[in-house]
């Protein structure tokens, strides 16, 4: 049987699984906010463990990855130290967030921040930066859907179909069978996805070089400039290394797929756990893709989309069954992050903007009708942005995050008490003036040429982006009023009894 | 939390860099680089962990 079928039939399995999933996954549930936007705050370790990491682990990491170590070389491996910074972050910081979300009711990242800065209008920028940037993230997820179904069809499905059938199922899983289908599906995804890039790597090593040591012995005499820093093309420099490495940690924690499933666990201990282990998945994900990616690019150099380098690989030198599975992971990879950032865009936009500014005191089934109609409205926006031209989805990936890093103060203030708190008025302007300085050093298209280009003294604009944003974020506080006492007092107060008392 | 800073320092410039940044070296074929990395990230895996069963 030839590839192009037996990859497609096999992605068609899985998109009916994932369909029979949700199927079962809306008879569990009950019609409540909570319990679709959260899951009843019930999930335990195994199932939010996988969901953390296949939500974590995107198209970016399967396809996005490869394309990295194919075009930049070793230095991905070096800036993969954001995975453990991801743990790192989730055991001190996301449990925080967890105890206060439990103690207060949180849903949304802007529910953390507008109760303790004490502002509606916090609310809506926290908001709109977290529904902004994610949808960068969709955009990545989409196009990898796209190449995912144009290289398994063998150009049979056009990219643009590809992308619809992927996105509309997506969105029907998200509607009919809430949060809960996605963990459920998070779980099977994320175990296909390691299993799948994993057994992908290592066939074709061996089939193309006689092993993942041959593989490396051969980079070494053949491609040395892929082996060091800054890489082939002078990337990696130490300016752009931290800028990766923030906003691929904590840019992507502070987007509001990954704080509420910071809300979502059973307890605290939990947390801390699925943060000590969860770069064990995330940084031995990279040993295969720097396999595919270096070893792509000895013998495909000429590819013109790095991207497609791991689905081009399969599909000329692996078993059509391999490939068949293989790309349906992939497909199971994107999906699993698609899902998750409908399932966030969704509920900012239900929660922080029409239940709090539009239609206020509804009943629950009200909300969760609405919400689902958002995400068919985002299943639009979603397309438009698949069938734009794009770079790199690496590349995509660290912008949507150079945005989400810029809540950075404003979640930090909250969760770590110090002698004094920023006010409203300074986390607004450092917001504002983060966003700004990300716009003027990124490699943004605005028509005209800024005299320092992109990415200042080869320091990643995220980075600018975030001192600007913290330096005036406290001079501005400096001489504005602060939250209240109580609040302070009850917010930090609850933080402390977590850390140094009993759950 | 000190532990972990210590580690992470050996695997940020200037370190990783420099001292890092070379392919001899080399065992069973891996660059120095990608080996000295993979040893830093185990090594912060281990004090997670570690700090997890301690109860930190």
């Amino acid at each position: 049987m030839e590839t192009w079928v037996v990859a497609t039939s096999l992605i068609g399995i899985y998109l009916l699984i994932t369909l029979g999933v949700a199927v079962v996954a809306n008879r569990h549930m009950t019609v409540d906010m909570e319990d679709f936007l959260l899951c009843g705050r019930r999930t335990g370790f195994v199932v939010l463990y996988l969901t953390v990491v296949a939500t974590y682990h995107s198209a970016f990491a399967f396809l996005g990855s490869g394309g990295f170590f194919f075009t930049h070389g070793v230095g991905f491996w070096a800036a993969g130290v954001w995975t453990l910074l991801v743990g790192a972050a989730t055991y001190v910081i996301g449990t925080r967030i967890w105890a206060l979300g439990k103690a207060f009711g949180y849903i949304t990242p802007a529910d953390l921040l507008a109760d303790f800065y004490e502002s509606e209008a916090v609310r809506a920028a926290v908001a709109v930066v977290s529904v902004l940037f994610t949808i960068l993230y969709i955009q990545v997820q989409a196009l990898a859907l796209g190449y995912i179904m144009d290289v398994a069809t063998d150009g049979r499905i056009r990219f643009e179909v590809g992308v619809l059938i992927m996105l509309t199922v997506a969105v029907v899983h998200l509607m009919v069978g809430g949060l809960r289908a996605v963990y459920w599906t998070d779980v099977f995804q994320g175990a296909w996805m390691y299993v799948a890039i994993w057994a992908g790597a290592l066939v074709l090593s061996f089939e193309l070089f006689g092993g993942p040591v041959e593989l490396w012995q051969r980079v070494t005499s053949e491609r040395p400039d892929m082996l060091t820093l800054p890489g082939p093309e002078g990337f990696f420099t130490p300016g752009m290394w931290v800028g990766m490495v923030l906003t691929l940690s904590f840019g992507i924690i502070f987007q509001p797929h990954m704080m509420i499933r910071y809300y979502t666990a059973v307890d605290g201990k939990t947390l801390k756990l699925l943060g000590a282990t969860t770069p064990i998945y995330l940084m031995t994900l990279y040993i295969p893709a720097a396999l595919v990616g270096l070893g792509g690019a000895l013998v495909m150099p000429e590819l013109e989309r790095a991207d497609r380098i791991f689905p081009e690989l399969l599909f000329q030198y692996a078993p059509a069954w391999l490939t068949g599975i293989i790309l349906a992971g992939a497909a199971a990879a994107a999906m699993s992050t698609l899902d998750s950032i409908l399932h966030a865009n969704m509920t900012v936009l239900t929660r922080d903007v029409y239940q709090r500014h539009i239609a206020r005191g509804k009943s629950q089934a009200h909300y969760v009708f609405v919400g689902r109609a958002i995400v068919f409205a985002l299943l639009g926006v979603a397309f438009a942005l698949s069938i734009t031209e794009s770079d790199l989805l690496v590349a995509i990936v660290t912008l949507s995050g150079a945005g989400a890093l810029q809540l950075m103060p404003a979640i930090v203030g909250v969760c770590f008490p110090g002698r004094r708190s920023l006010s409203r008025a300074g986390v607004l302007a450092g917001l504002g003036a983060g966003l700004f300085v990300l716009a003027l050093t990124l490699p943004l298209n605005l028509g005209f040429a800024l005299p320092w280009g992109a990415h200042p003294l080869g320091m990643h604009g995220g980075v600018w982006g975030l001192l600007a944003n913290t330096l005036v974020a406290l001079a501005v506080s400096a001489f504005t009023p602060g939250p209240s006492r109580e609040t302070v007092a009850r917010v930090h107060g609850e933080v402390e009894r977590f850390v140094y008392g009993k759950e | 939390m000190i532990a972990f800073g210590a580690i992470f320092l050996l695997a940020v410039p200037p370190v990783s860099h420099t001292l890092l940044n070379r392919i001899e070296p080399s065992v069973l074929g891996l660059p120095f680089l990608y080996l000295a990395l993979f040893a830093v990230y185990v090594a912060l895996i281990a004090v997670l962990i570690w700090a997890y069963r301690r109860g930190v």
